[in-house]
């Protein structure tokens, strides 16, 4: 267990600053997610934390270390990596047991054996030890892999969209065991993911980061209700918040679900009243979306939605004009130009 | 085959129809099996014939009158340097596999993972050398290897062989680096390996088919190369079994066919067992070069 430090690290590929410039401080035990949309740099981050990419600027430290110059095997750290490689010539208890092979971890064959063995219990596989990976379903597969990555008790777990190869069934129970493991083992963890739900569900901090920078920190409930740019407010939740300008300078935002049919906001609370025309409405069983267009403060239309739970079964009339509202304390305000998000004093 | 089934048949027709073609498809895979090991039976039986069988007008090789005869294999073994060119042949071969393999090895692997420009052209450049043919390159090593002092002398060979052997065996490893997954390595550095470490535990196991065909292809090399073999060595007692059998049992026009023939099939057996044992891998490691190199 170890915290990570990371100062203005910058990794290029030619032109591509695909890490350009990120600042992180990574608790001791904690789990924190890396989200962002594809391309955004998070696999990159993740390797140069690990040592297989070296950052052309920056410095990284694990614990008291300054890592930056020292060869992945030195760091101390183990990672899953998005297709697990897992080594085909080895069986699965040779796969877990590789990492203590190393350089005299552990010469004792007989510790060797038992470690391993606790590993692959720890992740309910101590059936499938002298099975080889090609054998493997892909939930199978990706347990030799955290197996493997926790066998050598390393100070940092980095997993790079471990579960994007599950089916979707899968991908919530794998979600609940790692995070399980990850308490049991107080491993502090880096979890890179763009799938956002995973994100929220396993997080105790999020990053978002777009273009090889970090656009939020911060627990999961607190980005999506505080979002600090207008990327974070739309890229969270789906569908992302709405946004509307209302001056040359200001743009507000509003999540979905609070935009409420004016009888079904919280009694009492003061509101911004919203007249506008679904055009469709899409059933998802647990809620209902509404698609319209608002109009702007120049008039022009925007495409907006609203998100009913199913508890509110008022009939929402096709193109007509309905009365709307969205309570003041769920409005954002955001900087049009730079996206940035505006305390709600300036904007009033 | 096709119409054989198709064609109606009484009651209990299918089981003789399955019989008849189990009988159908043994008969042919034997007829060729035959076709294919003819001349080594030819070898065989040849080589205890007496003269007078061998020469007799009209006759079959498999025409026995005279008693077979160990004659010519005693002949092979004691008047000729038979087993010093086996010798030497074992010996070159060896040394030009470890050779080729120190060589290559590292250089496939470096240009598998040199994805840049500068790998791809590094890797044709290789091929290139391999399709300039020794008939071209055989006169000025000659002079080399006069000037080195290894005339007559087996280093020669040795020294030469891989010039064909290196290029080929660097072009076909790179296919199958390529065809493993750069993670696997970073996996093994990950959990605690060096590069160096990584390579041998990792990369080379899971390239053992490439590393098997170039084995085997290096070493029928040292065995066929005919003419750096007959250009560096003259002195008989130096010479390998590709030029050695060739002038010690060809005089002038006067074939002595017997032990020629007991000479070549000595030599393909063992090879061919050899063959046969890694047969599924050669075939694995020749289409995989082909196809990712
Ligand atoms: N080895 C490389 N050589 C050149 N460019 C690279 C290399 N690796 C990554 N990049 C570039 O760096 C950027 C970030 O890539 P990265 O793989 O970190 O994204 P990511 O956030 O992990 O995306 P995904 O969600 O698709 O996995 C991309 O623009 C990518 O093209
Ligand atoms: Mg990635």
């Amino acid at each position: 267990m170890s915290e990570v430090n990371l100062k203005g690290v910058v990794k290029r590929f030619g032109d591509v600053q695909a890490v350009a410039g990120v600042d992180l401080h990574i608790n001791s035990g904690e789990f924190l997610v890396v989200l962002g949309p594809s391309g955004c740099g998070k696999t990159t981050l993740m390797r140069t934390i690990a040592g297989l990419e070296k950052p052309e600027e920056g410095q990284i430290s694990i614990g008291a270390r300054d890592v930056t110059a020292l060869p992945p095997r030195k760091r101390g750290i183990a990672m899953v990596f998005q297709s697990y490689a897992l080594y085909p010539h080895m069986s699965v208890a040779g796969n877990i047991g590789f990492p203590l092979k190393a350089q005299g971890r552990c010469p004792d064959r007989a510790e060797r054996e038992q470690r391993v063995y606790q590993a692959a219990q720890m992740v309910s596989i101590e059936h499938l030890l002298d099975r080889r990976p090609r054998q493997l379903s892909g939930g199978e597969r990706q347990r030799v892999a955290i197996a493997r990555a926790i066998v050598s008790q390393p100070e940092v777990l980095l997993l790079d969209e471990p579960l994007s190869n599950l089916d979707a069934k899968l991908r919530a129970y794998a979600r609940d065991e790692l995070k399980g493991f990850q308490r049991k083992l107080g491993i502090t963890t880096v979890f890179v993911t763009h799938d956002q739900i995973e994100a929220m569900g396993l997080g105790d901090r999020i990053v978002v980061m777009r273009d090889g920078l970090v656009q939020q920190v911060g627990p999961p409930q607190a980005i999506y209700d505080r979002p600090q740019n207008t990327f974070v407010a739309t890229f969270l939740g789906s569908p992302g918040m709405n946004l509307q300008l209302v001056s040359d300078q200001v743009q507000r935002g509003f999540r979905p679900e609070h935009l409420l049919p004016l009888g079904e906001l919280p009694p009492g609370a003061a509101h911004e009243p919203f007249s506008w025309r679904v055009t469709r409405v899409e059933n998802l069983g647990s809620d209902r979306l509404l698609y319209g267009h608002l109009a702007d403060f120049r008039g022009e239309m925007q495409l907006t939605v609203s998100r009913l739970p199913s508890n509110v079964t008022i009939e929402i009339p096709l193109d007509t004009v309905c009365e709307f509202g969205v309570a003041h304390d769920q409005l954002h305000f955001f900087d049009v130009a730079s996206g940035e998000r505006l305390e709600e004093g300036v904007a009033a | 085959m096709a119409t054989l089934t198709a064609t109606p048949t009484p009651a209990g027709g299918p089981r003789l129809l399955r019989v008849l073609r189990g009988t159908l498809y043994t008969t042919a895979v034997l007829f060729f099996c035959l076709l294919a090991a003819s001349p080594f039976l030819v070898m065989g039986v040849v080589t205890f014939q007496t003269d007078q069988d061998l020469y007799r007008r009209g006759a079959s090789p498999f025409d026995y009158e005279d008693m077979p005869t160990l004659e010519h294999l005693d002949n092979l073994f004691n008047d000729t340097r038979y087993l010093s060119f086996v010798r030497n042949s074992t010996v070159t071969g060896i040394a030009v596999v470890v050779v080729t393999l120190v060589l290559s090895l590292p250089a496939a692997w470096a240009l598998a993972r040199l994805t840049g420009r500068w790998g791809e052209r590094a890797g044709m450049l290789m091929f290139i050398v391999y399709l300039v043919p020794p008939t071209l390159l055989f006169i000025p090593l000659f002079r080399i290897i006069v000037q080195l002092g290894l005339r007559d002398n087996l280093l020669s060979l040795i020294l030469v062989y891989p010039s064909i052997s290196v290029p080929f065996s660097t072009w076909l490893l790179m296919g199958f680096f390529k065809s493993i997954p750069p993670e696997l390595e970073e996996a093994a550095l990950v959990d605690g390996f060096t590069r160096y470490e990584a390579f041998w535990r990792v990369v080379l196991p899971l390239a053992r088919p490439g590393i098997i065909s170039v084995v085997v292809f290096t070493f029928t090399l040292t065995l066929h190369e005919f003419i750096y073999s007959l250009v560096f060595i003259s002195a008989s007692e130096v010479r390998t079994l590709s030029t050695g059998v060739p002038t010690e049992l060809i005089r002038g026009d006067v074939f002595f066919w017997q032990p020629l023939l007991a000479s070549a099939l000595l030599v393909a057996i063992p090879v061919g067992l050899v063959y046969n044992l890694f047969l599924d891998r050669l075939v694995q490691g020749f289409t995989l070069g082909a196809v990712k190199g």
